[in-house]
Order: C-alpha cells, then sequence, then structure tokens
C-alpha cells in the first residue's frame, strides 16, 4: 500500500447503478489523479450526484469496482472516508445550533482517530478531540464564517449555509475533497473568494473533484475534465486538450471588404462575421503578413480555439 | 456516537417541550380533582384516578394511566420516527455518514437515545405526578394507600412498584418505538414515520378488543400494555407483565433487525 | 466485487428473518407443538377417574382461570353480574387451600372483585365500590358467582349430579396448561337435557379438573372453564385472609343477592314432584330445585312488583309472553339455557323457572304450575 500516493485517488471500473430499470450510471471508468483539479461536468439528472454518492458509499453500486485514495469503497469506506472531505448535493445542518455547534457535532460523531489496525497510516490530525476547537475555527475561518457568532443555522442565508458545508468538508484537513455545486447560492464575490481558497488547498496538495453543471465554473477552476450525459462517461481528458486549437485563424480588421480582396475571397462570403474573418488553413504569421502588405490594418489575429462549451455540447448532443 | 445523540437530545428544545406537554396534562388533571374534589367513579375513567383523592402518593402511577393510551405512545412515536428520517430530511444523515459513523453505529445511538428519552419522559410523567398529587390532593394522612385487593400498601411497597410500572411502561414504548424507527430507515419523512408507528399501535388496540383476533391476541404488540395494572394488585400476578417483556422484546428484536438489515444495506439518496 | 452489497443485503435480511421465524417459533408454536405431544393413556377407568375427581376438594393449589360462556341472558337488574358471568369471559385467579378455605379473585382491566372462602362465611371485595360485604353461612339458593366457574368447582358440581343414566367414556389423555390430564366425556341419559355433551380434563397427578367443556345440541362451546398455571402447594395464609383496610365500607349480610332473599322469604309451599320430577333438596323448601342427574331445574318464586319489572324487562329484550290456563309464560333462552317466567292470573303467584332442559319441560313446570298454584307456608 506505500505505493498508494501514486496511485489514482478516485478510480472507478465499469462503474454501474441502477435504480429499478432506470440505469442512472452506466460503466462508468473515471480516473482522478493526484493533485487534480477534476471537474466532472454535466447536464442535470446526467448521474452525477449518484456517482459523488457511490464515491462516497452512499449508494452501492449494482455493478462496478470503485477505489478512492486506493482502497476499494464501500469495503474500505471507514478508512477512507476520514481522509476525505465531501460537500453533497448541498449543506446540511441542525438548524437550531450554531455553525460551531453543528461542526462540534459533526466532528465528535465520526471515530476519534482515524484508520483501524493494519491500515495505512493517515494524516495525524483527522479528528482528535484535543485539536478539535483549532480545527473548528481554522475550518470557520477559510470559508469566511469566523465571525459569526452564536447565530443559529436557521437564521442563515444560503450562501452561508453553503460555506458551512464547506466547513464541515475542511475540518479534518482532508486528502481529497469531493464537492457537488460548491458555489450554489454563493454571490460572485464569494464564489471567487471559494475557489481562491480551493485552489490554494489544492496548491498545497489536496485533491479536489468538483462536480458541477456551470461549464464556466469547471473551466475557470479545472485542470482535467469528465463530462458525463446520461450516465455514460463521454469525455476525460486534460481541460487544454478539451479546448484545443480548431485550426483556424481569427482576423479582425477595420474594412473587411479589403481585407477579404486581398486574401482572394469572395466578398461577404461565409468566412465573415461581424467584422471577422474566420480562415481555414492558414496561420497567423501567414495571414497578417498578407494583409499588412496589402495595406489592409489588422486589429487582431489569432488561432481560433475551441470553447469548453462547444466540445461539451458536441460531445453530449 | 452516542455521546453525541444523547447531547443533540439534551440540547434540542423539542426535547423539553413534549416532555413539558406530557407532565402538563396529569398536573392539570391534579389541579381540578383538587378544586373539585370529584373522583371519577370506580370503573370508569383512566385506571386508578378514582383511588388518587386524599392520596397523593398513587398519582404517579395514575398520572402515567393518563398519559399512557395516547400522548405517550405520540411523543415516543415522533421521536423515533424522528431519529434516522429526521437526519435525511434535514440533509445532515450523509454528513453523518461520510464523516464516518458506520450505519449500525448510527443506528445504535438512535435507538440509546431514544430509550433515553422515553425513560427521560416516564420518569418526568412519574416525578411531576409525585409532587402534584402530593402537593395538590395530600398525602395519605389518616387514609392508607391500598392494592387493588384492598391490601394496605407500605411507602417502600409503593415505591418499588411505581419503580416496576416506571420501567415497564418504558419498555413497552421501546417496542413501539422499534415500529417507528424501521419505518424511519425506510421513509425520509419522520411523520410518516412516526405516523405509521401510531397506526401499528392503533390496529393493535382494536384487534386486542376483539374476541375474532383471539388466536393472535396474545402476540400484539398492544396486549399488554394495561398488565402494569397488576403492580397495584396483591399479590402481584407477574405472568402478564413478563408475558408482555417478553412480547414487547421480540418487536424489538425483529424490527431493529429489519431496521438494520435495511438501513446497513440501502442506498442513502436524501 | 466489494462494491456490490446486494449479496450482503440479502444475507442481513436472511438473518433477520431467520431470527424471526426462530422467535415466532420458540414462543408461538413450541408450547402449541408441545400440548399436541401425545400422553401416555391412563390406566385408569373412567369411573376412577370421576372419583378422584371427586376427592380433588382438599388439594391445595394457586392457579389463574378463565371461563367463556355463550350463554346469552338479558341483563336484568337485580341479577347482577350473571349476565356477564355466563355470557363473556371471566378472568381469574385462585388460591385454594380447601373447600372451606380459598379465595378467587375476578380480574378486570382496571379493577378486581375478590372472594374469600372461609368455613362459615364468605366475603367479598370490590375494588370499584370499595366495599367488603361478608356473607354469614351459605344461603339455601343463590345465583351463581364466578368461584363457582372455576373448573375445579364447576366439574365437581358437574359429576356429583351424574346419574345411572348419564353415560361416561374416557377421552384420549392430553396436556392442559403444561400438565397431563386424563378426560373424560359425559353423555346425559335424559333426552331433554339441553347438554349434548361435556368434555372434563382431570389432572393424572393429583385429580384435580383442570377443565371442563359444555357443548349443546347444536354442537357450539356452551361454556369451556379452564385453570392454567398451576401451582400446587397450599398458598400463604396472608393470601388468604381478607384485607382490613380501612377505607372500605363494611356490611354484614345474610343473603349475597337476589335470589337467596327471595329464597329465603318466599311463601309458597312449593310441591315435591313436579311434572315427574321429584324436588331434590328438601331444605330449599321456598326454592327447590326438581329433577336428577343433569336434568335440574330450578324454580324461584317472585314477588309481585318485581315480577312486573323482570316481564317488562325481558319483554323489552324481543320475547313474547304467551297465555296458558291460569297465566301467561314468557320464554327467554339459548341453546343450553332456557328460562321460562311463569305469571298467574291473580297478579300474586309468579316463577322464574330455569335449567339446562328443553323448553318444553319448563313448559310443564310452569302450566303445572300455575294451574295448582301451592298453598301459602305454614308458620307464614
Amino acid at each position: 500500500m506505500s505505493a498508494g500516493e501514486e496511485r489514482a485517488v478516485v478510480a472507478t471500473r465499469a462503474l454501474t447503478k441502477r435504480f429499478g430499470k432506470v440505469t442512472a450510471v452506466d460503466a462508468l471508468d473515471l480516473l482522478v489523479r493526484p493533485g487534480d483539479r477534476y471537474g466532472f461536468l454535466g447536464p442535470n439528472g446526467s448521474g452525477k450526484t449518484t456517482t459523488v454518492r457511490m464515491l462516497l458509499g452512499l449508494v452501492h453500486a449494482t455493478s462496478g469496482d470503485i477505489e478512492v485514495l486506493g482502497r476499494p469503497v464501500p469495503r474500505a469506506a471507514r478508512e477512507v472516508l476520514p481522509e476525505v472531505g465531501a460537500l453533497v448535493e448541498g449543506p446540511g445542518a441542525y438548524p437550531h445550533l450554531s455553525a460551531r455547534a453543528n461542526l462540534r457535532l459533526l466532528d465528535a460523531a465520526g471515530p476519534a482517530r482515524s484508520g483501524g489496525a493494519g491500515a495505512e497510516p493517515l494524516a495525524a490530525d483527522t479528528g482528535s478531540r484535543r485539536t478539535r476547537r483549532r480545527r473548528i475555527e481554522d475550518a470557520l475561518e477559510q470559508v469566511g464564517l469566523a465571525d459569526v457568532g452564536r447565530r443559529p443555522v436557521r437564521t442563515y442565508s444560503l450562501g452561508m449555509k453553503q460555506r458551512l458545508g464547506l466547513a464541515s468538508a475542511l475540518l479534518r484537513g482532508p486528502r481529497l475533497l469531493v464537492l457537488d455545486e460548491p458555489t450554489n447560492g454563493l454571490d460572485p464575490r464569494g464564489i471567487v473568494e471559494i475557489r481562491d481558497l480551493l485552489l490554494g488547498l489544492n496548491a498545497a496538495g489536496t485533491t479536489v473533484f468538483l462536480s458541477s453543471h456551470l461549464l464556466a465554473e469547471v473551466e475557470l477552476f479545472c485542470t482535467r475534465i469528465g463530462v458525463l450525459d446520461r450516465g455514460r462517461l463521454v469525455a476525460q481528458d486534460d481541460l487544454d486538450a478539451l479546448r484545443g486549437p480548431t485550426g483556424r485563424t481569427l482576423v479582425r480588421v477595420e474594412d473587411v471588404a479589403a481585407a477579404e480582396q486581398a486574401l482572394g475571397l469572395a466578398p461577404g462570403g461565409d468566412t465573415r462575421r461581424d467584422g471577422e474573418l474566420a480562415l481555414d488553413g492558414t496561420s497567423v504569421a501567414d495571414v497578417t503578413d498578407r494583409l499588412v502588405r496589402a495595406g489592409v490594418r489588422v486589429l487582431e489575429a489569432a488561432p481560433e480555439r475551441r470553447t469548453l462549451e462547444q466540445s461539451v455540447l458536441e460531445l453530449t448532443t | 456516537m452516542i455521546r453525541v445523540e444523547l447531547r443533540k437530545l439534551v440540547g434540542r428544545p423539542r426535547t423539553w417541550i413534549s416532555i413539558g406537554l406530557l407532565c402538563l396534562l396529569p398536573v392539570v388533571v391534579a389541579v381540578l380533582l383538587s378544586v373539585t374534589e370529584i373522583a371519577p367513579r370506580p370503573g370508569q375513567g383512566p385506571t386508578l384516578l378514582s383511588a388518587v383523592l386524599g392520596n397523593g402518593a398513587l398519582f404517579p402511577a395514575a398520572a402515567l394511566g393518563i398519559v399512557l393510551p395516547f400522548f405517550l405512545p405520540i411523543a415516543v412515536a415522533v421521536q423515533a420516527g424522528e431519529s434516522v428520517a429526521g437526519e435525511a430530511s434535514a440533509g445532515t444523515l450523509r454528513y453523518l455518514l461520510v464523516r464516518p459513523v458506520g450505519r449500525t453505529r448510527l443506528l445504535v445511538a438512535k435507538l440509546v437515545s431514544i430509550i433515553a428519552f422515553t425513560l427521560l419522559a416516564v420518569v418526568a410523567v412519574a416525578v411531576v405526578g409525585y409532587v402534584a398529587g402530593v402537593t395538590l390532593l395530600g398525602t395519605s394522612g389518616t387514609l392508607t394507600t391500598t392494592t387493588l385487593a384492598g391490601t394496605t400498601l407500605t411507602p417502600a411497597d409503593l415505591a418499588w412498584r411505581t419503580g416496576v410500572m416506571v420501567l415497564y411502561i418504558g419498555w413497552s414504548m421501546v417496542g413501539l418505538a422499534a415500529v417507528s424507527m424501521f419505518l424511519s430507515t425506510i421513509t425520509d419523512s419522520p411523520i410518516a414515520a412516526a405516523l405509521g408507528g401510531l397506526a401499528v399501535l392503533v390496529s393493535s388496540t382494536v384487534l386486542v378488543a376483539l374476541d375474532a383476533a383471539g388466536s393472535v391476541r396474545d402476540y400484539l404488540p398492544t396486549r399488554y400494555w394495561l398488565a402494569w395494572v397488576d403492580l397495584f394488585r396483591d399479590p402481584v400476578p407477574w405472568g402478564d407483565l413478563t408475558a408482555g417483556v417478553l412480547v414487547q422484546t421480540g418487536y424489538v428484536v425483529v424490527l431493529l433487525g429489519a431496521a438494520w438489515a435495511n438501513f446497513t444495506t440501502r442506498d442513502v439518496t436524501s | 466485487m466489494s462494491t456490490v452489497v446486494s449479496r450482503a443485503a440479502r444475507r442481513r435480511w436472511a438473518s433477520v428473518a431467520g431470527g424471526t421465524a426462530l422467535l415466532v417459533g420458540s414462543l408461538g408454536v413450541a408450547p402449541w407443538a408441545w400440548s399436541a405431544v401425545g400422553v401416555a393413556p391412563t390406566s385408569a377407568s373412567a369411573e376412577a377417574v370421576v372419583e378422584r375427581a371427586l376427592a380433588s376438594g382438599d388439594v391445595s393449589y394457586s392457579a389463574t382461570g378463565e371461563s367463556r360462556g355463550s350463554l346469552a341472558l338479558p341483563d336484568v337488574r337485580g341479577f347482577g353480574g350473571l349476565a356477564s358471568l355466563v355470557g363473556g369471559t371471566t378472568r381469574t385467579r385462585i388460591w385454594w387451600a380447601g373447600d372451606s378455605h380459598w379465595r378467587v379473585d375476578v380480574v378486570g382491566l382496571t379493577g378486581e372483585q375478590d372472594t374469600y372462602g372461609l368455613p362459615s362465611s364468605t366475603t367479598t371485595w370490590d375494588y370499584e365500590t370499595r366495599r367488603l360485604v361478608t356473607v354469614a353461612g351459605e344461603p339455601s339458593a343463590r345465583l351463581p358467582r364466578a368461584d363457582d366457574l372455576v373448573a375445579p368447582r364447576a366439574v365437581q358440581r358437574l359429576l356429583s349430579a351424574l346419574g345411572p343414566t348419564d353415560r361416561l367414556s374416557l377421552l384420549p389423555a392430553r396436556r392442559i396448561g403444561g400438565r397431563d390430564a386424563d378426560g373424560l366425556r359425559v353423555v346425559p341419559g335424559d333426552a331433554r337435557s339441553t347438554i349434548a355433551r361435556a368434555e372434563v380434563w382431570v389432572d393424572r397427578a393429583t385429580g384435580l379438573p383442570l377443565r371442563l367443556r359444555m357443548v349443546d345440541r347444536a354442537g357450539d362451546d356452551a361454556l369451556v372453564t379452564t385453570l392454567s398455571g398451576v401451582r400446587l402447594g397450599r398458598p400463604d395464609d396472608e393470601v388468604l385472609r381478607p384485607p382490613t383496610t380501612s377505607t372500605a365500607r363494611r356490611e354484614l349480610e345474610t343473603a349475597p343477592d337476589l335470589v337467596a332473599r327471595l329464597a329465603a322469604r318466599s311463601t309458597w309451599q312449593m310441591p315435591d314432584e313436579l311434572a315427574g320430577l321429584q324436588a331434590s333438596d328438601p331444605a330449599a323448601a321456598g326454592t327447590p330445585t326438581y329433577g336428577t342427574g343433569l336434568v335440574r331445574v330450578a324454580v324461584l318464586p317472585l314477588p309481585g312488583r318485581l315480577t312486573r319489572e323482570v316481564v317488562a324487562n325481558v319483554t323489552s329484550a324481543g320475547s313474547v309472553s304467551e297465555d296458558v290456563a291460569g297465566g301467561s309464560l314468557v320464554r327467554v333462552g339459548s341453546s343450553l339455557l332456557n328460562v321460562v317466567l311463569a305469571v298467574g292470573d291473580d297478579g300474586r303467584h309468579a316463577y322464574v323457572i330455569t335449567g339446562l332442559v328443553d323448553p318444553t319441560l319448563l313448559d310443564e313446570l310452569a302450566t303445572e304450575l300455575l294451574a295448582s298454584p301451592p298453598p301459602l307456608r305454614y308458620g307464614r
């Protein structure tokens, strides 16, 4: 088990879940590597949450295998889960208690020391009572809830509840964060704060598995992306690979007609869009060279890249 | 986990409100009795109530007799129905499970918490009943406390009989709680689980009163609920009390087993 | 396949189902199976079993009893709990130290009524009315009490009344309340008896009757009374002593109920023979019973004011009055117990005539009584 660090943080093989006759998740092969910021993308109802629940041992698979942190789930869930922080389908808290009291109860509910006999040694500080107070304060500080005082959770806004949910996921300094729609209900400023927090944690070595239907969020944060559509994984690749160049070059000029003439294109042809030309089979250097020599002033020229949105729409329709 | 559950139980306003309401009814009855001095005709009204005028030391038993048919089962069923389904509907169940808390451990902790609540409620009613009885109805004075057989009860006698009664009623309630707790692992709605438990209670009560149910009657959960009255007979007939404990234990074991089998293997989708 | 848990789920449910089956088996089926396991047949004759049952009056024991009757009687005021006693289920607790030293509690859901039998009196404590009533002596006639329906007493009464024409036979022995019991079948020789047969089970070890079942001519159970949880040995004297509580109302009476009072006050010299049946108890001249064996008829004269009330009660329950020579008859009855209310035209003579016999026999007695009214008793 000493090779655990090099092995995948999350790996599933042919993971399938059927609810009655409905196949929610179909033969999924996920691979999340250590240090990844993994974006798990898919439209509503595509099976993201079911997958997340299976990774955490909440839902039992119909067939297939799951390994989290190198150990099988749910069989070794007791050893694995103390090192996983999770936010599943919105936060959950006892409404009549304060954020601190909620975190205290939740922390006290779990095992005091993680890992049984024979399990690989885990991070020292995963759940002991001695450090509880400090860990709670740290977590609240991290998510920006340090000064909420003793207000009961029922008076919180949705965003504050979401932050509390994140705090509970961070409580034990997890090696893996599994976050299902973590920015739900947060204002734009909050979203940026949380993103910075997660980037910081990731830089310090925490692997982040982020499930979301928001392309923009995933595109801004993730390094690796899996796309789920109707229960099937239709793509799993690095972000840069998914939004690679299309091979076309985009040129913006002051005088489109002159540019068309200089490049030998039919006036008003289908390469023309809003003062821009999209050209096949050429490069930025080549095009600017020809336009400048023809005396056409170039405002902007760049190779066209697919947006993530385009890739995903292509993959899921 | 057990300590956490007990802390949740104690820290929750609802626990104390429901126990307070449970205690309120006997106090109201005691006040009315002391003001009007009209005891229900013997053989009518709640058990033993006819005997408490001027005999406040017997009021804990009468107080439990007042809340037993209706209010106590409701309080217990609601508490037990809340156990797992309440966590599910509040969204906290999944966080407890990924903490991780073992599912069996969670069930055991919930069970301990329910038993604690039940005992707390029964003891509270008995204590409040005693205080209300002694202050409002007076101690026996010249009158002595008697059994149903008309023999005299010493205070020590009365104390142990009341104590056993508290435990017996408590255990009867745990039998009901097991029904609601099992349902609580099936549904995510605490109300549905509580009502399910009460539905079982009502059906059982109806069937017990039905002669046609003769062959199964002795195995119905509420068959021996009123057997605690036997504690105030002389000599105490232990047969029904023992049978009652056995039947309740049977239900508790079977239903908790089913709750365990269901909960430890089901998908948590709340 | 560590991910898949359906096999674990099946295993867990199977173990729960197995546990449940085991529980149901041990609590529900095992006692039933045990009671069905054969008991070695007895070597004694039917007559010997009867002997032993009749001689068991001094066997000391404590037990619980249950009697279930299906005799539908109208609930007439003055007749106390008779209707519920013979028409419903009565649960009792019994402590027996001998025929003149016993205690029988009638246990209700919220109260109890305890009767203490002592050599020269019986004392009844009623929790619900908080009355402690002592009846001195044994009245010549009275209504049945719960202790009369306790299995040993009921069986002894039945067996001691057997006549030469009644037929006895042995039933296969079986277990009653965990005790080996010899079975006995009694078939009345007289066709006018409404009892088709009675079944009696007698404890093999002590001769204590444990169960009586009376079956009417329609084949239905008319009365079943059983003793269970029998513990042999003399009960504590403490238990057999009536309570001495200061809160009770104490009363001393000579006649415990309406029948006893009427019997004591009866003014008529009843005939020695009616419808061919001999008066069987000369001591009870005021309220004699007629007949022998299982065919016995009790005749109870009623005073005028009570007559009107009883007639009104009975006719309001649906019975029809029929005129005969010298008076009218009202019949009330079930398949087992029949009652005829005979009211004379002079308004002075009225009788309740009852027995576990065919109604036509009661009619015979009634018409004979109305046709030739008995004279006043001497000394009245």
